[in-house]
């Protein structure tokens, strides 16, 4: 086994060998990290979340290997798993986590480029659509793998996206500076 | 997009913006994020196997515990139970006996013949494996 192989190859050999299981799962580890960082950043904006969702994804991925069908990508499995623990971690927030994320935004707000555009009034939608925003537009998903992470029909994944779209199209003419580049 | 072959302008615009503002559209990471997603695998790998072996050895401890209780209560029920019985039914024979003795004469006073004479007419049919009872010497009336 080399570290060109896909991932779906890299976590059968393993399974079938079970050897040098931790070194190979660190392979996965190096590849998605940083993709699933930024997805899950984009849907909490807090660096301190995201980065606990990643190691908390990661470790879950290890943990339920076995359960991991070859037929699909591990990637969009792990990203269905970040998404419940994310679905999860609303789910629980307590007064003092979210006292903790406006700190974390105050830093961030500090350290990097707050201005992002579209994507900034993209996060006034609902989480749902969102959602299927970053996936599709960001992390360029199809259809079909949107579905499979977030547990809903892909009819309902076009809807939403369709919704998020309209909902976005009001913005558009704060835009017009930027549209007017995109279309020449 | 392929998914949505004919969207109106608009949505076509919208569309395009968010793809070109995509790529900026991300935080720093932390440097250490890799070596600490790896670290906690680790630890978390060395901890469960610990946990996993203790888990065993207070398994196997607690089913040997547990058996041993209940075999100790099984024979000390069995023990109660059986010496309970006895007494009550030695007490119950011994009463028999005597309520019946006026038929049997000192030369009966064997086995064979309390059972017939006695036991058997009584509706009496359990048998005694323990003959202590047996030495049982009534009192001569």
């Amino acid at each position: 086994m080399n570290s060109s192989d896909t991932d779906e190859k890299i976590i059968e050999e393993c399974r079938s060998q079970s050897k040098d299981w931790d070194r190979y799962f660190s392979i996965l580890v190096s590849r998605h990290q940083e993709a699933l960082f930024q997805y899950l950043w984009k849907k909490t904006r807090s660096i301190h979340n995201a980065e606990d969702l990643t190691q908390e994804s990661f470790l879950r991925a290890y943990q339920k290997i076995d359960l991991f069908d070859s037929n699909y990508k591990f990637k969009t499995w792990l990203f269905t798993i970040a998404t419940r623990l994310c679905l999860n971690q609303v789910k629980k927030k307590t007064p003092d986590s979210n006292a903790e994320d406006i700190l974390d935004q105050e830093a961030q707000k500090e350290s990097t480029e707050t201005d992002f555009g579209l994507w900034e009034k993209a996060k006034l939608l609902n989480e749902d659509q969102y959602t299927v925003l970053i996936l599709k537009y960001s992390e360029d998903y199809s259809i079909q793998d949107i579905s499979k992470i977030m547990d809903k029909s892909e009819n309902n994944i076009k809807v939403l996206l369709y919704r998020a779209r309209q909902a976005l199209t009001k913005h558009l003419p704060q835009f017009q500076e930027i549209k007017e580049k995109v279309t020449t | 997009m392929k998914d949505h072959p004919q969207l109106p302008e608009d949505e076509k615009e919208i569309e395009a913006l968010l793809l070109k503002q995509a790529p900026k559209f991300k935080a720093r990471a932390p440097i250490n994020l890799e070596s600490s997603i790896l670290k906690n695998i680790q630890e978390h790998s060395k901890s469960s196997s610990k946990r996993k072996s203790t888990f065993e050895w207070k398994f196997i401890a607690s089913a040997a515990i547990i058996l041993l209780g209940v075999s100790f209560l099984f024979y000390k029920n069995n023990q109660v139970i059986s010496q309970s019985e006895y007494r009550d039914d030695s007490i119950s024979l011994i009463q028999l006996i005597q309520d019946n003795m006026d038929s049997v004469s000192a030369d009966d006073f064997d086995q064979q013949k309390i059972a017939q004479n006695i036991l058997e007419p009584l509706g009496v049919t359990a048998i005694f494996e323990d003959f202590a009872l047996l030495t049982y010497q009534p009192e001569k009336k």
